[in-house]
């Protein structure tokens, strides 16, 4: 068996409550490694084409890497599955403690089928797997359920990974929560979970990490992750922004760039942007932070609101959280930024997802598109606190019009209508990330962000289109917090698999078959309706604008530019201008048994 | 000092006073965590099962555990606390005891090789009743009590050398002087820490949202101008 790999995946049918072992296929470990990767080859092989995202027949695949537990930041899972959101590839990454709980009971994922009558959660517990009633704890927030379910098995030591109401309500964008503060929220791995009636998994392992084929180096290269993390060398960092003040030290940042995405996308810059600012919020809200295993970078602020209508209420805001839920509707209010991340958090919704929708409907609002009727009689205007928290409850729980807005912008803005796709800040249904298109990209990439967004197979996303991005997610690596190169990352999976795979050649190569492939699925998948890709690759109108204010003044990504940079990535990454990979470029990168199913499809 | 001024010191302090262990003074000194600066990222058990197992990963064995609990999730690092009165020490069956107290060092060892095992249990069952819950064990390979020996022998000279306390990157890790019983937080279980911690950071945190945005009483500003 190959070295870090537990060697199996649990498969639930919930239908009949069935389990079965998977064993790791060593081909496929090879070439797709583990987390994301791995999840997605199991997503093509155990998948119809055209399957109904919340039917029974979807999958719902939470998966670890070969390095998972055995480093800081490693401790990522991956959920993989085909999106509501987006009817195409659904996937997002969570930290926390569950992954490595998993692999230390001795699998390397749980792959989720079928669809249980009543409401259970599943309960593995080294070789014991059950079904388990949850009846009792559905409709209950996210840490209610946490704590109800540490409780009830008479272990504190057990990891929860749940989902809220809205998981429960079908949004199209809620999120898989682990410890009550870990989300893996993009693309609405929620409401499939939530499809399958399964309102928890809870993991307890005690069998320690699976052989390894170097033990010595893995822990010679943890170390220096730890010592890199902890000591001054990370000051050097973005990771030291992040340690101290927090992911909303960015919002500032970013204005001064002039890419921040205030007022729906409308400018870069704004001069209140200081009120949300991570000194701020370190002084008024913070109580605490919080790390996942092995990690002392500690980047989840807890902060709670200490006065105010809004009291008592806290939440750990993060980054794109912030910059759509608050620098999106141009809420300035600390307090009320928090507390709006605080019924996300505790409801189970994308705040990030839901930040744009409701910016949408702030500017629908304005126009008049939807009148005050419409919106159930809330006053939706730019920067109110009260009337964002009020459509954030009201989407995440389906009342009124929420219920409308809970599908996600691919299924209610056809609804809509009259030009609102216009300034739908989404690509593929999913929205877009707290960084204006126009910019170029900052993490070494040579597009701009517009191109990244486009071309993504989950839709908006802003993290994933790069090599990293992919490595990170099927190693499972975390993409912020990293105390380690991209080589010594190989150098770490080498030392566990006993892999010999060279920096940067293979890094590149591989990076780019998990990408290809993720794109191959949403071919196969009719990409969401609209064949080919270009079409759907596409960015709304408003992104084209040219900006007058401040630190973006006079910028501008025009159509021509933006379809230059386009071409040019499906170029760079072996695509036809009509974004489908050739066949040689599959060939070249091992994904061969991929063109079979393609020409059925009559792709080219 | 002799045990005698050690007992005269226990009688006399009334709370832990506590020594960085950069610079521990000399004579009797435990290992206790601030709870407060507790951020949950375990390396303490990643260091504490390297030190006793060499390269090995399985947070099973460590001596010093973090519980995730409510109200919260808090992280709270639960290790051998030195009660003065060694309730585990006094439940042992066995003659002469497996656990002892190395009077020098003022560790807690264990003799691994004449212990019952879990089956009899009786110092992590009296630990888990009367203070934190300390003491496990790990059947089949490691059938004996797992317990905090502060990493004895792991110094330059043979002397204890926590590195829970070495290599944590928030520092919560303590010395303190010897003192036990009921009202030593050190000793408290899990739950009463987390509830401690709860009452001193006051306000308190309990329910992630405190309101509903239909519950709240919204002040808009347009009324606020008006008045």
């Amino acid at each position: 068996m190959i070295g870090g790999y537990a060697g199996k995946h649990l498969e639930v049918n919930l239908t009949d409550g069935s389990f079965k072992n998977v064993s790791l296929d060593e081909w496929a470990a090879k070439t797709f490694i583990g987390g994301q990767g791995y999840a997605n080859w199991l997503l093509w092989k155990m998948t119809e084409s055209g399957i109904n995202p919340l039917g029974p027949d979807n999958l719902l695949i939470v998966s670890t890497g070969p390095i998972t537990g055995l480093a800081g930041g490693t401790d990522r899972g991956d959920a993989t599955f085909k999106s509501p959101l987006t009817n195409l590839w659904g996937n997002s990454q969570f930290g926390g403690f569950w992954c490595s709980e998993l692999k230390f009971a001795g699998y390397d994922g749980i792959i989720l089928r079928g669809r249980a009558e009543n409401p259970v959660y599943l309960s593995v517990k080294d070789d014991d797997a059950e079904i388990m009633d949850a009846r009792h704890i559905w409709g209950k927030g996210v840490a209610k359920t946490d704590q109800i379910i540490k409780e009830e098995m008479r272990d504190p030591f057990v990891k929860v990974l749940c989902i809220g109401p809205a998981g429960e309500n079908l949004c199209g964008e809620a999120s898989i929560v682990q410890n009550a503060q870990h989300y893996a929220a993009r693309t609405g791995g929620g409401a499939v979970m939530g499809s399958k009636k399964v309102k928890a998994i809870v993991v307890r392992g005690t069998k320690g990490m699976p052989p390894l084929a170097d033990p010595d180096e893995c822990f010679r290269i943890s170390e220096i992750d730890v010592k890199t993390k902890w000591s001054e060398r990370s000051m050097h960092t973005r990771m030291y922004r992040w340690l101290k003040f927090g992911p909303q030290a960015s919002h500032v940042e970013r204005a001064d760039h002039g890419i921040g995405i205030f007022k729906n996308f409308d400018e870069g810059d704004h001069p209140d942007v200081p009120l949300l600012g991570g000194p701020r919020q370190l002084r008024m809200n913070r109580v605490r932070d919080d790390s996942c295993t092995y990690c002392p970078v500690g980047c989840i602020h807890t902060s709670l609101v200490r006065s105010g209508p809004m009291k008592g209420s806290y939440a750990a805001p993060k980054w794109d959280s912030t910059a759509n839920i608050a620098q999106q509707t141009i809420m300035f209010d600390m307090n009320g930024m928090i507390y709006c991340n605080a019924i996300c958090n505790d409801l189970g919704m994308d705040a990030e997802g839901v930040g744009n929708t409701v910016a949408w409907a702030m500017e629908c609002y304005e126009k008049g598109i939807l009148s005050k009727e419409d919106l159930d009689g809330l006053d939706l205007t730019w920067g109110d606190v009260e009337a964002e928290a009020k459509i954030i409850w009201k989407i995440s729980n389906r009342e009124g019009v929420g219920n409308l807005l809970a599908d996600g912008f691919k299924h209610f803005l056809p609804k809509v209508g009259k030009g609102s796709e216009d300034f739908a800040m989404q690509s593929k249904g999913c929205g877009l990330g707290g960084y204006q298109p126009y910019a170029w990209h900052t993490f070494g990439m040579p597009y701009r962000w517009g191109v990244c967004y486009s071309v993504n197979d989950i839709g908006g996303h802003h993290n994933t289109a790069s090599e990293s991005g992919y490595w990170s997610n099927s190693l499972t690596y975390c993409t912020f917090a990293t105390g380690l190169t991209d080589k010594m990352k190989l150098d770490l999976l080498n030392a566990a698999t006993g892999y010999d795979l060279k920096y940067p050649e293979d890094w590149n190569n591989y990076g780019r078959r998990f990408m290809m492939f993720a794109r191959t699925y949403n071919i196969r998948e009719g990409y969401g309706g609209i064949m080919p890709p270009s079409e759907a690759d596409v960015l709304p109108k408003k992104a084209f604008k040219k900006f007058t204010y401040g630190t973006a003044k006079g910028e501008q990504m025009t159509i021509e530019d933006w379809l230059k940079g386009r071409l040019q990535w499906y170029e760079d990454h072996g695509c036809d201008e009509r974004g489908i990979p050739t066949k040689d470029t599959l060939r070249n990168l091992k994904l061969e048994f991929t063109i079979s199913e393609l020409e059925k499809a009559n792709v080219w | 000092m002799s045990q005698k001024d050690i007992e005269v010191e226990k009688e006399e302090r009334t709370g832990p006073i506590t020594w960085d262990v950069r610079s521990p003074p000399a004579g009797p000194k435990y290992l206790n965590p601030d709870h407060s600066l507790c951020r949950g990222c375990r390396l303490c058990e990643y260091y504490c099962v390297k030190q006793h197992y060499g390269n090995v990963i399985n947070p099973e064995l460590s001596r010093v555990k973090i519980y995730h609990i409510y109200p919260g999730p808090m992280a709270i690092p639960i290790q051998c606390s030195n009660c003065a009165d060694y309730p585990c020490v006094e439940a042992c069956p066995v003659e002469p005891k497996v656990l002892y107290v190395d009077k020098k060092k003022f560790v807690l060892k264990v003799d691994e090789e004449r212990c019952l095992g879990y089956k009899c249990g009786k110092c992590a069952e009296t630990c888990k009743k009367l203070r934190s819950g300390a003491i496990h064990f790990y059947p089949p390979e490691h059938d004996y009590p797992i317990v905090c020996d502060q990493c004895d022998g792991a110094g330059t000279n043979g002397e204890p050398d926590p590195q829970c306390a070495k290599n944590c990157p928030f520092g919560v890790f303590f010395y303190s002087t010897p003192k036990g019983g009921e009202g030593w937080r050190h000793a408290w279980p899990p739950e009463r820490i987390a509830k401690d911690l709860e009452e001193r950071f006051k306000p308190a945190i309990k329910e992630r949202l405190a309101k509903t945005p239909y519950e709240i009483e919204w002040v808009s500003e347009k009324e606020e101008t008006k008045k």
